[in-house]
This record gives C-alpha cells, structure tokens and sequence, in this order.
C-alpha cells in the first residue's frame, strides 16, 4: 500500500506544475499591461523601468516562468498590484473564512444525506425514499445563487444575509452548500448501499439467519461506504478551494472570492496565488481521497491480496 | 464411475416397452422441429436499445414524463416568437416590475419586460449551452479516452492533462477562459468544451481498457485491422450506451455552469438573456419583486431535474453498472 | 428411510417478470432423513438451486414461494414468521454457496464472519470462547494455521481455503441439515476432491444430512445415497443412487450419464441434442419431449406424472407408464 501511495504521490507532482503553468500561461495573454494596471496611466518612466526590471518582466516568458516557480516553491506568489498586500497573505487571511464555511457545509452535508441515503435505500420506493431522493435531487438541479437568493430572501430580518461577522453568518451559506453536497451524498449512499445488497456475501449473511437490521449495519453499510468515503473528501477539498457562487452571494470574504476579485481587477500574481493554491487543494484532497480508499479497504490495505 | 453399459442398454429395455402409437423416425423429426421452431420464437433476444427505451417508458413513469417535459420545452423555446406577442428586449418603464397577471404572465422585470417572454427566448440560450458544449466537450472526450486506452504511449500524458483540468475548480477556470478570451456566447462554448472533456476521458478510457482485452477486439486486431478501424468500429459501438447516459447527465451541468458564469458577470451579456442572467439580475429587487427570481429559477430547475432524471431512467436500463 | 428431517410437497416457486411469471419450481416433492445424503442433479436452470433457496427463504423478489409446504422437523418452514425462521437459518439449517470468491464479505475477516454464525444462535457465548471454538472448527476443516488464519480478510485466501471457510461457517453450530450448492463447481479439480472428502468425513462424524446440489453425475456416485434429477422445475427422476446408475429410466438421466466422459469408451462423447427449454415458454407435453429421443405423439400432448419402476425409484416418463400399471395388475 505504501507502493502506491508514493506512486500516487509522485504522480501529482507533474500535476501540480503542470497546472502552474497552464495558468501561467493563460493569464499572460490577457491583454493589458500589468504595470499600467497596477499603477494607473500616468508613472515615471524611470518607475516603470525599475519595476519591470525586478519583477522580470521583460525577460522571455520560460525565465518569468522559472522566477515565478522558484518563488512559489518559497512561498512567494508575489504582490497583488490592487491590493498592494503579498498574496501569501491575502490568502492566508482569507482561508480561514472560507475553512469555517466549508467545514459546515461538509458536516451538515454529511450530518443528513448519510442518513437520508441508508434510509431511502432500506425504504427503496417508499413515500420516504421518494420524498428524500425528490429533495436531494433539487439540491444537485438548482444553481447555488438561485438557493442563496431565495433563502436570503426567506430569511432577510431574521438570520444576517450578508457579510462575515459571527457564526450566525455561516448558517445560510452553509446550508446552500450544504444541501448541494448532502443530494450528492445522499444519492450515492442510496445507490451504493442497494448494490451491495445484491451481493453473495448479503446472502450468505441471511444464509447464516441475520436480522434485517444487523444485515445492514453489520455487513452492507462497510462495504457500500467505501465510493461514498472517497466522494466526502473530493466534496471538502472542493469546499476549502472555495465556493465562488456563494462566497460572492454572501460577500464572504473567502479564497472563492478572492479570486472572482482578482479575475474582475486583473490582478494576474492575486489571481495566479488563488488558482495554484485551489488546485493544491483539490489535488490534496484527491490523494487523500485515494488514501482514505486504502486505508477502508482492506483488500488493498493487507498485503497479500491478489 | 457406475455402470453406463447398463444406462447403455435403455434403448433395448425401451423397445420392450411399447407405446401403442410410436412416432416413425420422419414424423418424430417433424414434431421435434416444430417444438423447436415454437421454442426458438420464444427465445429471449437481447433487448435492442428501442426496445430497452419502450420499458423505461413503461416502467420509470418519471423518466417518462420529463421525456415529455423536455420536448414540450424545447418546443416553446424554439417556437418563442410565434408563442409570445411581446419583444425580450422592449424596455417599457411605465410597466415594471408588475406582479404576475394576466397580461404578463409571470410579471415584469425592472425595466418592464416581459418576464415570460424572457424565459423563452433565455431558455434558447440556456439549452445551447447545453447542448453544444456537451457535444463538443464529449466528442475530444471520446478521442483522448479511446487514445489513452488504446494506445499505451499517450496514455500517461492524456490522463496528466485530464488530472489538470479536473484539478482547477471549474468556475475559475472558465472565468479566466472567458476572461482571456472576452465574453460572448461563442466562448462560453470554448469555455465549457475545455472544462467538460476530461470526465468523459476518463469514463471512456476505463471502458475502452476493458473492451480492448475482450475476444472480439483480439479476433480484429489478430486479422490486422487498423488501430483507429478498431477504435472507431469496434470499440466506440460498445461505449454508445453508457456516453448516451453521461450526454443526458452532462447537459444539466452545463446549464448549471452557465448561469454561475452569467451570475458572475461573465458569462451571458445583457441586453441578451439567460435563464442564469436572469436570476442574477434579479438579486436587487429579490425582496420586493420575488417573481423575477422564482420564475427562470423555476425553469432552471424544471429543466434540470428532468434532464436529471431522464438520465437516470436511461442509465438503469442501458448501463446498470455505470456509476457517474 | 429413517427419521424424515426434511419433507417438501409440491413445492412452487414463481418468478413474477414482466415478460411473465416464470415457475422455476415446478410442483417439487422431496425428502431428506436424518443424516441422509442427498444429491439433486439437472442442468443450469433447472430449478436445482431454487429448491434450495426456498428452503433457506433466500429466493429474491421478484420470486416468491407461492405454493406447497416445507416441513422440517417436523416444522413448517413456509408457514414461519420470519424472526423464527432466522433462528434455525444457519443453526439447523446452513448453506454452502458456489461461488467462494464472492460469498464472503470482502472487508471483514472469515474468522469473525464465522464467529457471528456461532454467537447468533449461541447468546450466551463469551467472545474468548466463541474464538476457540471457531479456531477449532477452522481446524477441523483442515484450514492450516487456524489461528492465523482467523484475523486474515478472504482475499488473502485460495479458492479452496475460502470454501473450507464457507464450510466452516456452515459446520460451526452443527447443523441438522446442511444444503450446498455446487460447493466445488468454482474450484480446480484437485481442491474439489479434497473438499468432497472433508464434507463426506464432516458429515459421517457429525450425522449432518447434506443435501448435494450439483450438475456433475460422478459427485453424486461418490458422495451421494439417493439422488433426485430435475429438469426445467420438476423432479424427472428419483430413487437410490445405486438403483439409478444401475437401472437408468429416464431418458434424460440416461442422456446426462451418457455426457460424462468414459476413458475407457472410445466413441464420441455424447451430448443430449438441443437445449434447456426458456422457463417463460415450456413445451405442452413433457418438458423434455423435443429433446428427448424416444418422444411419442403423447409425450407432446400430456404431461407424464411420477410413475414407480420399482420400490423407491420414480420416473417422470410415460415409457414406464404402461410398465408400472402392468405390473400393478398383475
């Protein structure tokens, strides 16, 4: 197992560059003039020579490519031109926020579609698993801003619709992102779990004379969590990388709108810091996915196996 | 083992035995021949996918009805301007944001248009950006997934390049292609074909994997038929049914992403509209004039949950086993 | 026969499709004594397995058992609730399945997949103890290394290794009955002998009845006393195995019999013509008459009833109908 978790290992790390340099490269054929953004029209020519000249930027395009990997790798993503602050950070100061959001999400996600997908799946075409699946499809079917405006609107007087300021802040946006991800969670639970009880060894537990209940607790739902284990850390790491749509909406101040003000002020070193530390993320979260795999399962957990 | 001479001698025993009417060798050969012909008509075929369509039909009322509930929507939004008298885009300041009536079906935004009549013709549009992208982004997806089964040598760097893309989070990739790129409807396509490809990769290349090492492949490539022959008349056939399943499932997403980039300024640019847009553009008046937010959220939702659940009646009956 | 342990009647199981009811138990009547070895032969789909599943009560939706009784002991297992039916699943009755490889729940180990069979029906069993007697029992299956093998998940076990362990689960609460279906089919020819011969050995200790499903004639020589062949839901054939091999009756038994291979006969091997008939859509008169090739004009109309060549031994054919009433008159 060790085997391929450094294989799995490793083989992020092309990832990883490869994704800085995509969006390396996307954002360095946006037009516009990073100087001119950064400093308004009217600057020094003798300014504006110093400046390319330490940020490299008259250099060809692999060596600002080098400069920016070298200083990545240091933790430097360089200085945002708006906001006149390192990225570092801003995006230190920023994850917190949005830690704190997704954190709420996933529990509350996990907290009822878990639930909701065993229950729906012991009841398979009741009025339960009907009412229950009906719900967690609209929370996949909907747009996240059409939920957040609509409880913003429900909820304007008696719960804060905007802003970040205290945990009662958090409720609504965690309950938009929250319903999205407990649909997926509860759909996969349901559909995993009804599989799994087709399965031989379901029967040779009946076979052996368990209860209906214990069948469940006892030999179904182990097996029939495994995908839904690895779709919970895909979920989070999709979280911390910061919900755009409902960071916006709420005017947290999170990663998601950090980017989204950086796309809207062309503040390419603000930008490119947000995206690779998203997709470090979401990569992270991938590999833990993975491992987690490893770990629940023991047919790739004990060695021997064939 | 026990003795077969004595089953061996049955026959002799049998003869002994007589039945009064014994069949001649001829009309014994003849009844079995029809028995068989009887049987053979009865004989389980594999279901064609018409056939698999009718059951679903038959038996998953849901997916039949949102069958239903699309064409009926595709149907007004194609045939928008015959349906409604009023122009999308005529601005008529002595009438907005007017409740639901009569006259205007679900209300007037604040610049007093038509709200319904903005839903049909943002749902042409909305169902463009599902439909196109989907088809753009599935056809590369089918391409890189068959190569990167098929041939080893391009399979690791296919699949780096699909860890790459799914490793941006969605949203912030499109808003920097259409950044790049300015924001026209046109590059909401481009955006979301980008994005879209590396799922169906993956999908397609896991099931190219396991169809390349089955007999039918093997007996092709034994009789030297090409690489690409094979790939695109061999294996592709045996994919169809599972990419029918994610093009159903895909569609929706698309709509989804395009009204978040709509939401976030870049995607669908006024005076044009969008069901996205338009739910955007109703978030300063959400509380005094609901109705421009209700409505295109409803058609959002309508026409993703039928989607939704199209795909999944079509995926029980073609692909039991696929997992999205 | 002694003492009946198992008595089934007319025994229907029904599977209700959309392309119509499908009766793969066809009116079955069968009995099992005390300790008695039985052997149930037909090809796949025969209804072989179904038998089987209706006594356990595993028979999936949509089949249902929808006629006939099941008595155990004395007990009507059809007319059980439940609740009391699982108390006898796995205690009195166990089950040993074809496929080893997919029996077992993958993510947890054989030793307490066996102990759970153990502790259900032993309540008052402390954890230490019921680990001893599942390594005991682990032992008597000649699983090597019991005790490590305890703590081991499936897939770190062979084939056979994994059916020693399915038979250890079924042995571990000594059942009065123990049902296994096509218990070697899944394993090499090797490891099939060495488990027929741990069962048969089992099952003389313990004076467990087994009742054998298989399609192989040559299992049910060597492990078998009687034998029932069933073809398309109903019985063709029953009686002792050695008046069966030595008194074959039933066309199609003689067809099976016919199909294994002899080294010492030179001739092609046989193979009965044709194939199972589609359970939806079976022929008019007896089941197998298309096949069959000593058919009548009769065999197309009616369906030939059990008749008695001789004590004990029945056959379903209507070569043996006049047979019998001769003998009954005279």
């Amino acid at each position: 197992m060790l085997k391929y978790i450094t294989k799995r290992i490793l083989v992020t790390i092309p990832v990883l560059i490869g994704v800085v340099f995509l969006i390396f490269v996307m954002l360095s054929v946006v037009p516009g003039d990073p100087l001119t953004v950064m400093m308004g029209e009217k600057v020094k020519v003798d300014v504006i020579e110093r400046l390319t000249k330490s940020m490299h930027l008259d250099d060809p395009w692999y060596v600002q490519f080098a400069w920016y990997l070298w200083n990545a790798l240091h933790g430097d993503f360089g200085t945002s031109y708006k906001l006149m602050r390192s990225v570092s950070s801003l995006i230190a100061n920023a994850f917190p926020k949005t830690l704190m959001l997704a954190v709420t999400a996933a529990a509350l996600s996990w907290v009822i579609g878990i639930p909701a997908g065993i229950i729906s799946a012991v009841k398979k075409n009741s009025l339960v698993d009907h009412l229950f699946m009906g719900f967690a499809l609209c929370g996949v079917s909907l747009p996240a801003f059409s939920v957040g405006m609509l409880l913003q609107n429900i909820f304007n007087g008696i719960l804060p619709v905007s802003g970040f300021a205290s945990p009662m802040h958090l409720i609504l946006p965690a309950l938009v992102l929250g319903w999205n991800a407990a649909g997926t969670i509860a759909r996969l639970t349901r559909s995993s779990l009804l599989e799994v009880l087709e399965d031989d060894y379901i029967r040779t537990a009946r076979a052996k004379g368990v209860a209906p209940l214990s069948m469940i607790i006892n030999h179904a739902l182990k097996n029939s969590l495994l995908p839904v284990i690895t779709m919970m850390a895909i979920q989070i790491s999709s979280l911390l990388s910061g919900a755009v749509i409902t960071e916006t909406l709420f005017s947290i101040p999170g990663i998601g709108r950090l980017a989204v003000d950086a796309i809207n002020g062309r503040d390419m070193p603000l930008l490119q810091g947000t995206v690779i530390f998203t997709t470090v993320v979401i990569i992270g979260g991938n590999l833990a996915a993975d491992i987690l795999y490893c770990v629940a399962d023991p047919r790739i957990r004990v060695e021997g196996g064939k | 083992m026990a003795t077969f001479e004595q089953a061996a001698s049955l026959a002799a025993r049998l003869a002994v035995d007589s039945i009064k009417d014994q069949f001649s060798p001829e009309e014994r050969l003849e009844a079995i021949k029809k028995a068989e012909e009887d049987e053979l008509n009865y004989m389980p075929r594999p279901d064609t996918l018409r056939e698999k369509l009718r059951s679903m039909c038959r038996e998953n009322k849901v997916a039949a009805a949102s069958a239903v509930v699309l064409a009926v929507m595709a149907f007004i939004i194609v045939f928008a301007d015959k349906l409604t008298s009023y122009d999308p885009n005529m601005v008529n300041l002595m009438e907005r944001l007017l409740p639901p009536s009569r006259a205007h079906w679900c209300g007037t935004d604040d610049l007093g248009r038509d709200i319904f009549t903005r839903i049909l013709y943002g749902g042409r549009v909305s169902l463009l950006v599902g439909v196109i992208p989907t088809s753009i982004s599935m056809m590369i997806g089918i391409v890189m997934g068959m190569v990167s089964g098929y041939i080893r040598q391009l399979d690791a760097v296919i699949m780096r390049l699909a860890d790459i893309v799914l490793a941006f989070p969605s949203i912030v990739l499109a808003m920097v292609v259409m950044y790049t790129l300015g924001a026209t409807t046109t590059n909401i396509f481009i955006a979301l074909s980008m994005i879209g490809w590396a799922g169906t990769a993956r999908i397609v290349r896991s099931q190219t994997l396991s169809l390349r090492e089955q007999e039918f492949v093997e007996a092709a490539r034994g009789m030297g038929v090409k690489k690409w022959t094979i790939m695109f008349r061999h294996i592709l056939p045996n994919c169809l049914p599972s990419l029918i399943v994610l093009f159903t499932l895909n569609i929706p997403d698309a709509i989804l992403s395009e009204a978040n980039l709509s939401f976030l300024g870049v995607g669908t640019q006024p005076p044009d509209s969008s069901w996205g847009l338009m739910v955007s553009q109703a978030r300063t008046y959400a509380v005094s004039s609901p109705w421009m937010l209700i409505f295109p959220s409803l058609a959002i939702l309508i026409m993703v949950l039928a989607l939704n659940f199209l795909g999944d009646g079509l995926r029980d009956v073609i692909d039991p086993h696929m997992k999205k | 026969m002694e003492e009946r342990l198992l008595q089934i009647q007319d025994l229907h199981t029904t599977f209700f499709t959309r392309e119509g009811n499908v009766h793969a138990v066809d009116g079955v009547d069968m009995e099992i004594g005390a300790g008695e070895n039985v052997g149930i032969v037909g090809e796949s789909g025969c209804g072989k397995s179904m038998t089987a599943m209706s006594v356990m009560g595993l028979v999936k939706k949509p089949g249902k058992v929808d006629g006939g009784k099941i008595l155990f002991d004395g007990m009507s297992l059809t007319d059980m609730r439940p609740k009391e039916r699982r108390k006898i699943l796995g205690n009195q009755i166990s089950m040993i399945f074809q496929e080893p490889m997919t029996s077992l729940n993958p993510v947890t180990t054989v030793g307490k997949q066996v102990k759970e069979a153990l502790c259900l029906h032993n309540k008052g069993l402390s954890q230490k103890e019921a680990r001893e007697r599942v390594v005991r029992v682990f032992e008597m299956v000649g699983i090597p290394d019991a005790a490590k093998r305890y703590g081991e998940y499936p897939h770190q076990l062979s084939g056979g290794l994994r059916q020693r362990v399915m038979i250890a689960m079924a042995m571990v609460c000594n059942p009065k009955l123990m049902i296994a279906d096509e218990p070697t089919t899944a394993l090499d020819v090797t490891i099939e002998a060495q488990i027929l011969h741990l069962m048969k050995q089992l099952q003389e200790e313990k004076g467990t009845a087994v009742m054998m499903i298989t399609h192989n004639l040559g299992v049910v020589a060597q492990f078998c006393t009687r034998l029932y062949v069933m073809y398309a839901g109903k019985v063709m054939e029953s009686g002792t195995v050695k008046e069966i091999f030595k008194n074959v009756c039933h066309p199609y038994t003689d067809g099976l019999m016919k199909s294994v291979p002899d080294m010492e006969s030179k001739e092609r091997l046989y193979n009965i013509r044709g194939m199972v008939p589609s359970m939806l859509h079976l022929p008019k008169g007896c089941r197998f008459c298309p096949r069959c090739q000593y058919s009548g004009p009769k065999c197309f109309e009616e369906e030939p009833k059990l008749y008695e060549v001789s004590p004990g031994h029945f056959v379903r054919c209507f070569l043996f109908e006049q047979q019998t009433a001769q003998e009954g008159e005279a």
